[in-house]
């Protein structure tokens, strides 16, 4: 099994959604997409064996996958939409009156890289733009950097992490996406200086989304792919970006990115994991 | 009969030029133009016509169904034997026969109603030099007014099944298999320059002409309705084929890879669609929008999984509303109007109990289909039509195995091959007769081989117990000749040695010698000790 199909806690959804226990998912026969991009549904270097399944969040990442020769592709939507199917009546999106503030994901780093960008310029953008208060959720490593964490915390924002998405299965944690959905539908907007994952999680549970600011970048771009991305991401999407966005559009455009119309049931779920017994 | 070259009229039929002896083209192995969709089209040209005209050989219970329709009908056929045969049968009734090339026959009286079922293949003397298709038709065209009804067969002989066909009877030794399915030299290039020429339109006809089960208007025929419907009598079917030309038949469209054309016209409105289904029923509609299911989830499995199961649950929410009405389809057999699955007739035949069972047998019908015309990949590789058929049911919740998919599968071909059917894909004929000498020729080869094969591994072995002994015993010796060398280089050493220095070796194997005898005497190692520095001290004065 794939280490990264544990990352965020995904596999761990996935296994609830399928009736079997949270706490212990089986492997998984595949690699699972841990996260939305404009790629084969995996990042640049990241290239599951031949004949390994890949799971993806949508269609558009299928193609990009055929089209460079890449099989055994199957859609089934981002674990997201499985986890906001578990929640729907146990933890179900409140009332629009009900949110209030903004949560902002500046553009993150990896374990490998690290990002360039003017912070300081980032936190005035958002207090010029933002009116009401402000939640920062950081990456976990730039959470861990005190010189960034205590800018945001200067600036007088609630600066929170969603936790650490772990490697080789070591130090997940394995709610971070129950704290981001916690997080974001208590919030009334979804802000990021990216079109990234966690803006079409928010437009999916209703909230309001926009990407602005200094995009930043990776200081150590290993990959033509990765530069350009944010450029790209611009000409194809650009109902995200923008102060204010149109809700109609970001929900259609959300709909098809995060696979909400390619969910799979349970049953097959089960038998695209190898999860059912196939004698 | 006598020998006449001259337009004459026998007792039982006129004669004109062309007429032809010792030749039948109705007793002959080519088919004629029969069944139940050509003869539905003869009977809307024939109906209320003051002449009719047959040209050329059709099936005697198609003429049946026909001459009666019209006030009078005239058939013109090139040889006396089918002459006779058919002025006999209809003898006492408004039927004239003409034996002779259609091209030397000039009507008596106006033609308001053509039936040319079996193409112009058979209408012309083969005593004259051939005639195309097109100086037939432009003949047959000034002997119709132009108002007249009409409808005639083309024969597509760039059909993949016709191409098929031409391949497989080359390797037949059956005269009829050899015989040049058309006559003339330049058929019309489609059914719109066939339609062109006599100013009609018309139906494409699968899997042939001679036979059609299918006649489909082109904007309502697509390659999933021939090949569910138009199935020869004989092999191979168009689902067989299917796999192999697939793609080609999706490239060059259905109506140029039909099995020939059928131009009509002025004829009452017919049904866009006329077939005969596979139970033996007849089934027509208009609806020329009608998609096919499979079609469809062929399109969808390569790229669109939500579509697949779109598709899937509307098939489920089909067939449990309503399973009596599906329980005698096979896949190929559903269309979609409208978003809506829905059976393309009725049938009383029952291939499954359950609503599930039903939907499964379909289900794998449809994985057997993906799997031929090309699956690529809906979902991960390394899973054959069982396990795909599996996928195909979990996505709408329904846990089946393998097994459970063998299991239904066997009972569903069982139930098939009990009412006629066949399945969607089938499989490949084993060689029925096979050659009891021929056989038997390969058996001695294989014997034989089998012996030469045991003689060389006899060989084999023998020659590797000879090497294996050989090499033993040079071991053997090397280990002798390595003692006895190292016997002789002792000696030298020995016998080049000082007297202290033999002392002094001697004395120094006397500890060792010790420790072997009285290692466990006590105050044995104090001894040894004082041994070692006696030996010590006889080398010091050695080496002074």
């Amino acid at each position: 099994m794939d280490t990264s199909n544990h990352w965020y806690g995904h596999a761990h959804i996935l296994s609830e959604y399928c009736g079997l226990p949270f706490e212990e998912p089986r492997p998984i026969w595949g690699v699972l997409q841990h996260g939305w991009n404009l790629l084969h549904g995996f990042g640049p270097g990241h290239e599951p064996p031949y004949g390994f399944p890949k799971f993806v969040w949508s269609h558009a990442n299928l193609r990009r996958g055929q089209a460079v020769g890449w099989r055994d592709y199957a859609v089934i939507g981002a674990p997201w939409n499985y986890l906001l199917d578990l929640k729907k009546d146990v933890e179900p999106v409140p009332p629009a009156a009900e949110r209030e503030g903004t949560i902002f994901y500046p553009f993150h780093t990896w374990d490998h890289g690290q990002v360039s960008g003017d912070h300081d310029r980032l936190i005035a953008e958002i207090k010029d733009t933002e009116d009401g208060p402000v939640t920062v959720c950081l990456y976990w490593i730039e959470y861990d950097m005190p010189e960034i964490r205590s800018r945001y915390e200067d600036a007088g924002f609630r600066v929170i992490c969603h936790g650490k998405r772990g490697t080789l299965r070591q130090g997940t944690d394995i709610r971070f996406l129950h704290k981001q959905y916690a997080e974001q539908i208590r919030h009334r907007r979804v802000a990021s200086n990216r079109l990234t994952t966690a803006i079409f999680y928010g437009a999916s549970v209703g909230a309001e989304v926009a990407v602005y600011g200094d995009p930043m970048t990776f200081a150590d771009v290993r990959d033509a792919s990765v530069r350009d991305g944010n450029e790209q991401a611009k000409r194809l999407f650009p109902e995200f970006h923008g102060v204010e966005t149109d809700a109609e559009e970001v929900r259609a455009t959300t709909v098809r990115e995060l696979g909400l119309d390619a969910m799979a049931s349970p049953a097959e779920l089960r038998a695209l994991f190898g999860w059912e017994i196939t004698a | 009969m006598t020998d006449i070259d001259t337009p004459s009229k026998t007792a039982a039929y006129s004669v004109v030029s062309g007429d032809m002896y010792d030749w039948s083209d109705m007793a002959g192995a080519r088919p004629l133009p029969r069944g139940p969709v050509l003869t539905r089209f003869a009977v809307a040209t024939a109906t209320s016509a003051s002449h009719l005209l047959v040209v050329g050989p059709h099936d005697l219970d198609l003429l049946d169904a026909v001459v009666d329709r019209a006030t009078t009908t005239t058939v013109v056929l090139r040889t006396h034997p089918d002459a006779e045969l058919v002025s006999e049968r209809y003898a006492g009734r408004s039927v004239d026969v003409v034996c002779g090339d259609l091209r030397a026959w000039t009507p008596d009286r106006p033609v308001d109603a053509v039936l040319a079922l079996g193409g112009f293949g058979r209408v012309a003397t083969i005593d004259a030099t051939p005639a195309d298709w097109h100086a037939i038709s432009a003949h047959l065209t000034g002997l119709a007014t132009r108002d007249s009804r009409l409808a005639l067969v083309v024969p597509n002989p760039g059909s993949p099944l016709a191409q098929l066909r031409t391949v497989t009877s080359e390797a037949s030794d059956e005269d009829a298999d050899w015989s040049f399915p058309v006559h003339d030299r330049a058929n019309p290039r489609s059914l719109a320059d066939a339609g062109a020429r006599f100013g009609g339109l018309g139906y494409t006809l699968w899997p042939d002409i001679g036979a059609p089960t299918l006649a489909a208007a082109p904007e309502a025929c697509s390659t999933a309705l021939a090949i569910a419907h138009g199935r020869p009598a004989d092999t191979p079917t168009l689902r067989e084929v299917q796999p192999a030309l697939g793609h080609a038949l999706d490239t060059v469209g259905a109506s140029a890879a039909a099995g020939g054309w059928l131009v009509t016209r002025g004829l009452q409105p017919i049904a866009s669609v006329v077939g005969v289904d596979r139970t033996g029923e007849e089934t027509s509609w208009t609806a020329a929008d009608r998609s096919w299911l499979i079609e469809a989830l062929r399109d969808s499995a390569g790229r669109d999984a939500s579509g697949l199961r779109r598709h899937v649950h509307q098939l489920r929410d089909a067939v449990v509303g309503a399973p009596e009405r599906w329980c005698g389809l096979q896949v190929d057999e559903i269309g979609i109007d409208a978003g809506q699955v829905v059976p393309v007739h009725e049938s009383a035949v029952k291939l499954g109990e359950s609503a599930d069972e039903i939907l499964l047998g379909l289900l794998d019908e449809l994985a057997a289909y993906l799997c031929v015309t090309g699956w690529r990949h809906p979902w991960p590789a390394g899973r054959g039509r069982d396990e795909l058929t599996v996928l195909l049911a979990a996505t709408v919740d329904m846990a089946v195995t393998p097994t459970d998919v063998r299991h239904m599968r066997r009972q569903r071909e069982s139930a098939l091959a009990a009412t006629g059917m066949t399945p969607v894909v089938a499989g490949r004929q084993e060689p029925q007769d096979a050659d009891p000498s021929e056989l038997r020729k390969l058996m001695d080869e294989n014997e034989a081989l089998r012996g030469q094969v045991t003689w060389f591994k006899n060989q084999m072995r023998q020659r590797q117990t000879m090497t294996h002994e050989v090499r033993t015993a040079a071991r053997r010796d090397v280990a002798a000749l390595n003692t006895r060398v190292k016997e002789l280089e002792e000696q030298l050493d020995a016998l080049r040695a000082t007297p202290v220095n033999r002392v002094a070796t001697r004395a120094s194997a006397v500890p060792a010698r010790a420790r072997t005898r009285l290692g466990r005497v006590p105050g044995a190692r104090r001894t040894a000790r004082l041994l070692r520095k006696v030996r010590r001290a006889i080398r010091r004065v050695a080496r002074r």
